[in-house]
This record gives C-alpha cells, sequence and structure tokens, in this order.
C-alpha cells in the first residue's frame, strides 16, 4: 500500500488506524487493509462539477467501520483486547473528558454537516491546510531559533537559520502530506499523540512568536551628542558664568574650578580646536574667546568668558577682502546688575558670620590639577567654606576645612 | 423510516449476496449496493462487514497488486459462505413476508379467538 494515494487519503486513513489503536495490530490491519485503494476510489469518482468530496470525520468512519466489524466501541469495558489490564486511570480521565468534549461538539459538528455550504467551506479549509504546515514550521523555527541561536529576527539572519526553516518547513509539509508516516510508524498510538501535541503547542505558540514580529527591537547605539558636554544646567548648555559676592554685587573675573581641582570649563574641545583654528569660537552665535594663562594655554574656567567681535573686512573693488581689522574682546555684561546679598546659612543662624570673609586662602597644597594657578592662592573649590549642616558636626563656626582632608 | 437502522440488520445477507454474485473489493461493493438502490448504505459500514464475515470464515480475501495505486483487497464467498447465504435468504423471505402481510394489514387473528366481522368491515371500509 506504499504507492500513491491523494494525500488527504493517506492522513485519513493514518487518522482512521489512530482512532482503532486500542485494537490489535492485527485487527487494525484486518479493518483497514486496502482502505486507501477504496477511499481514493471513492474520490476519484468525484467529477469535475460536483461538489468536493468528503471523507467526513475520522473518528465517526473509525466507529462505523468497528461497529459493522462486531468490534466494541472504543472505551468499552475491556476496550484494550491485546492484552493487560485495561487502561490506566489518566487515559481514563482522557476518555471521560474526550467524550464530554464530544457530547458538546458533535451535535454542533453535525449540524454543521448538514448546511448545504458545508461541503464547500471544508474544502476552502482543507485547501488552506498547507498555510497551516508553513505556519508551525515557522513556529517550531522560530523556538528553535530562540533556544539555540539567542534568538534573532522574524527572518534568518544567516545561512544557518535559512537551512533550518526550510528544514523546518520541509518536514512539516511531509508531516501534513502523510509522507513521513510510514517512515515514523505514525500510525501507532503515541507518535500519533506525539504530533498532536506539536500542533497544540504550535497553536499556541504561534500569536506569541507572530506578535514578536510586530515589536519594535531596542537597541542601545552609543552616540555622541557634543551638546552635552561641558557645564550643563538643566539639559542645557551653560555658557557662560558671572559671580556675584557675599553681598550681591559682580565680582569681575574669576577663576572656577570644582571639588577635585578640574576646571570648570564651559566649552569643550571641539570648540578650543576650533578656536585655534579660526580665532573665534561660536558657541550658540556668541563669539566668545577664552583668557589666556601665562604658559599660554586656552582657560575655558575663567568668567566671565570675553565676548569677541571682529570688524566687517573691508573689501577693494574687485570684491576681496584688502584687510582685516584685529578682533576686539570685551567682558560682557553681567545678565543681572545686583543679586540679593546672603545672610546667613540654613539652618545656623550664626553662619553669619561666614558671609562677610573672602574665601580664606588654604594652606595646603592645592590638588595638582593642570589647571591650578602656580604661584598663586589656591581659588579651588577646595577652599569654600564647608559649614553645611551635614559637615563638621553642629558648630557653624568652623572654619573652611583645609582641603587635605579629601582624598 | 430512516433506513439505515433497517439496513443494519440486513447488511450482512446484502454483502453476501454482492459477493456471491462476483468477486469485488471495498468500494467496487459499495458502488454495487449503491446500485442496486441501498443509496444510503455507508462504506465504513460494508468495509467492516466484509472484514466481519471473513474474520467470520465465510468469505475469502485476496490482494490484487496495481501499476498506478496502492493494491486492492479483493473478497470472494467460500461455501460457508454460500450454505450462510442461502440459510440467511430464507430467514429474510419470511421475515419480509410477515412484515409485507402485517402493513398490508392482512392480521390473522391469534389462534382459538374469532375473527371479528365488525372490525373486518371496517378495515375494509377504510380501504
Amino acid at each position: 500500500m506504499s504507492q500513491t494515494v491523494r494525500p488527504e487519503v493517506a492522513s485519513f486513513v493514518t487518522l482512521v488506524r489512530a482512532h482503532l489503536s486500542d485494537l490489535t495490530p492485527e485487527e487494525v490491519d484486518e479493518l483497514t487493509g486496502g482502505l486507501e485503494a477504496d477511499l481514493d476510489e471513492r474520490l476519484a469518482e468525484t467529477l469535475p462539477g460536483d461538489p468536493p468530496a468528503d471523507l467526513g470525520d475520522a473518528a465517526a468512519y473509525a466507529a462505523e467501520l468497528r461497529a459493522a466489524a462486531g468490534l466494541p466501541p472504543r472505551g468499552a469495558g475491556g476496550g484494550r483486547r491485546a492484552g493487560g489490564t485495561g487502561p490506566g486511570l489518566l487515559v481514563r480521565t482522557a476518555q471521560s473528558v474526550d467524550r464530554r468534549v464530544r457530547g458538546v461538539v458533535d451535535p454542533v459538528a453535525a449540524t454543521l454537516r448538514r448546511q448545504p455550504w458545508w461541503p464547500e467551506f471544508r474544502a476552502s479549509v482543507a485547501a488552506l491546510r498547507p498555510v497551516w504546515w508553513v505556519a508551525r514550521a515557522y513556529v517550531a523555527w522560530a523556538i528553535l531559533d530562540n533556544a539555540f541561536a539567542s534568538g534573532g529576527g522574524p527572518l534568518p539572519g544567516n545561512l544557518g537559520g535559512l537551512v533550518l526553516l526550510l528544514l523546518c518547513v520541509g518536514v512539516s509539509v511531509a508531516l501534513g502530506r502523510g509522507l513521513l508516516d510510514g517512515p515514523l510508524k505514525l500510525a501507532g498510538r503515541w507518535p500519533r499523540r506525539i504530533v498532536l501535541s506539536l500542533n497544540v503547542v504550535a497553536v499556541v505558540a504561534l500569536p506569541f512568536v507572530l506578535s514578536s514580529i510586530d515589536s519594535t527591537r531596542y537597541e542601545y547605539v552609543e552616540t555622541y551628542d557634543p551638546g552635552l558636554e561641558g557645564l550643563v544646567l538643566n539639559g542645557e548648555q551653560v555658557r557662560n558664568i558671572y559671580a556675584y559676592d557675599a553681598q550681591g554685587n559682580p565680582i569681575g573675573v574669576v577663576q572656577l574650578y570644582d571639588q577635585n581641582g578640574r576646571p570648570l570649563n564651559v566649552a569643550h574641545q571641539p570648540y578650543t580646536d576650533a578656536f585655534n583654528q579660526q580665532g573665534y569660537t561660536d558657541v550658540n552665535g556668541d563669539l566668545v574667546a577664552p583668557f589666556v594663562d601665562d604658559r599660554s594655554r586656552n582657560r575655558w574656567n575663567v568668567f566671565p568668558l570675553p565676548t569677541a567681535s571682529y570688524p566687517e573686512p573691508l573689501y577693494g573693488d574687485d570684491g576681496n577682502a584688502t584687510a582685516t581689522a584685529s578682533p576686539v574682546a570685551t567682558l560682557p555684561p553681567a545678565p543681572l546688575v545686583a543679586v540679593p546679598p546672603v545672610t546667613s546659612v540654613l539652618g545656623i543662624p550664626d553662619g553669619s558670620g561666614l558671609v562677610s570673609g573672602a574665601p580664606t586662602p588654604s594652606g595646603a597644597p592645592s590638588p595638582s590639577g593642570s589647571g591650578s594657578q602656580p604661584g598663586s592662592p589656591s581659588p579651588s573649590a577646595s577652599g569654600s567654606p564647608s559649614a553645611a549642616p551635614t559637615t563638621g558636626g553642629a558648630s557653624a563656626k568652623a572654619t573652611p576645612a583645609p582641603s587635605t582632608t579629601r582624598s | 423510516m430512516d433506513t439505515t437502522q433497517l439496513l443494519k440488520g440486513v447488511l450482512d445477507v446484502a454483502v453476501l449476496a454482492v459477493v456471491a454474485d462476483a468477486d469485488g473489493y471495498g468500494y467496487d461493493v459499495v458502488r454495487r449496493l449503491r446500485a442496486a438502490g441501498l443509496d444510503d448504505v455507508g462504506d465504513a459500514s460494508v468495509y467492516g462487514t466484509l472484514r466481519r464475515l471473513y474474520a467470520a470464515g465465510a468469505l475469502t480475501s485476496y490482494v490484487v497488486p496495481s501499476d498506478e495505486g496502492p493494491h486492492r483487497k479483493y473478497y470472494g464467498v467460500n461455501a460457508h459462505g454460500r450454505a450462510l447465504l442461502s440459510e440467511q435468504r430464507v430467514t429474510w423471505n419470511a421475515f419480509a413476508d410477515t412484515m409485507s402481510r402485517l402493513l398490508a394489514g392482512r392480521i390473522p387473528p391469534p389462534a382459538g379467538t374469532t375473527e371479528l366481522p365488525v372490525d373486518r368491515a371496517a378495515q375494509e371500509a377504510v380501504r
């Protein structure tokens, strides 16, 4: 019986055999021997104009077959005639569930089968079976891909993945057409159940696999955003700094360092480079030029940064610039003429004593930052009063802590 | 009346008669039964009946290879089958006669009772 029959016949007969699987192999062979030829011929009789022949329900077919042959119905007492002790608890429970489900499903199915459009509908659904074969193959591939290849995209990313996908499709289609029933001995009871279980898994997994196709995949890409270099306040670039003393008056030029002695540069290297090449730095429209220290280093932490202006070049008759005037640097006016004076430290009434004093020159050597001013008392941040309530216990009269306490 | 219920009881003898007429494989027997007027016969029922008659020793079986398709399993009757057929034929004829008479209204009175002329006349009138 290995000759070619219609695939639907082959799979139908396989199903019928599965429904007879509680009988002995001899009885199954006896009942289904020649069945392929008979069903194939029955389908072949369908004329082109006729509605597509319908093999019907394999379970009902098997039941009719065994009833006519005088064999007990499935699940009847002593059902497992092949010997042994009858079905186990698990099998009996499954059969009970099966009967209950059938009690609900079968009347509906019978009603459907009587509808005039049913044969056409069934044939149309049957025509879509290959779609399901491919879909379950894709699910299998997606699961394998996630398990062993750390999950790629919705499609194979390399040749191995493509081969695996094609292999899955091939196996699935061969299974669907019944080509593997013989080689894999799928007529038996358990192999058929395994295939059925895999189908159930595929049905359950399909929505998840499909939804994962659609989901956006996020990747972290390292980007370089020059706008956030240097000093930033609330997301906005700090372009210049104006200092006021305790009384609220502008101080003039100050050099600023952070707690580690690093210069508080507002501009960053690209701007500096641009300045070196062009003589000007354009920070968001402002033409600024840094101070230069006695070692000819550009100092972007000395504030306010002077504003540079460049007079219009003079043009000759030929349109070319004939002469360029020297740029002029000015200290930009402070945005606020004066600010309110400070009077005390939060929570410490006596803190007003700290207000009067200018930063006390620290006796300790300043951090060895490259930006420190040689030969002059370090005005670094380490010299600032450490009278904050969080340090130095409760005494508000604490003198500025020497920077040697820092690590 | 649902003929499928009726068929259940007589499918044995019907199949025997068809196969006794000429050897045949499963679907061939189905076709001949339907051609004879048993339109509602289910093919699985016929196949099952063939297997049961074979298992009961009423039929012989042989496989005929086919070039273009799967092998065909042919059935034919043996001596036991022929004896069974003639026996069932007698049984069926008696049963069918009885049913025909019953349905025709020719119901004989139970033994020992006298016929009731009134009923008889009433029935004639109805007819």
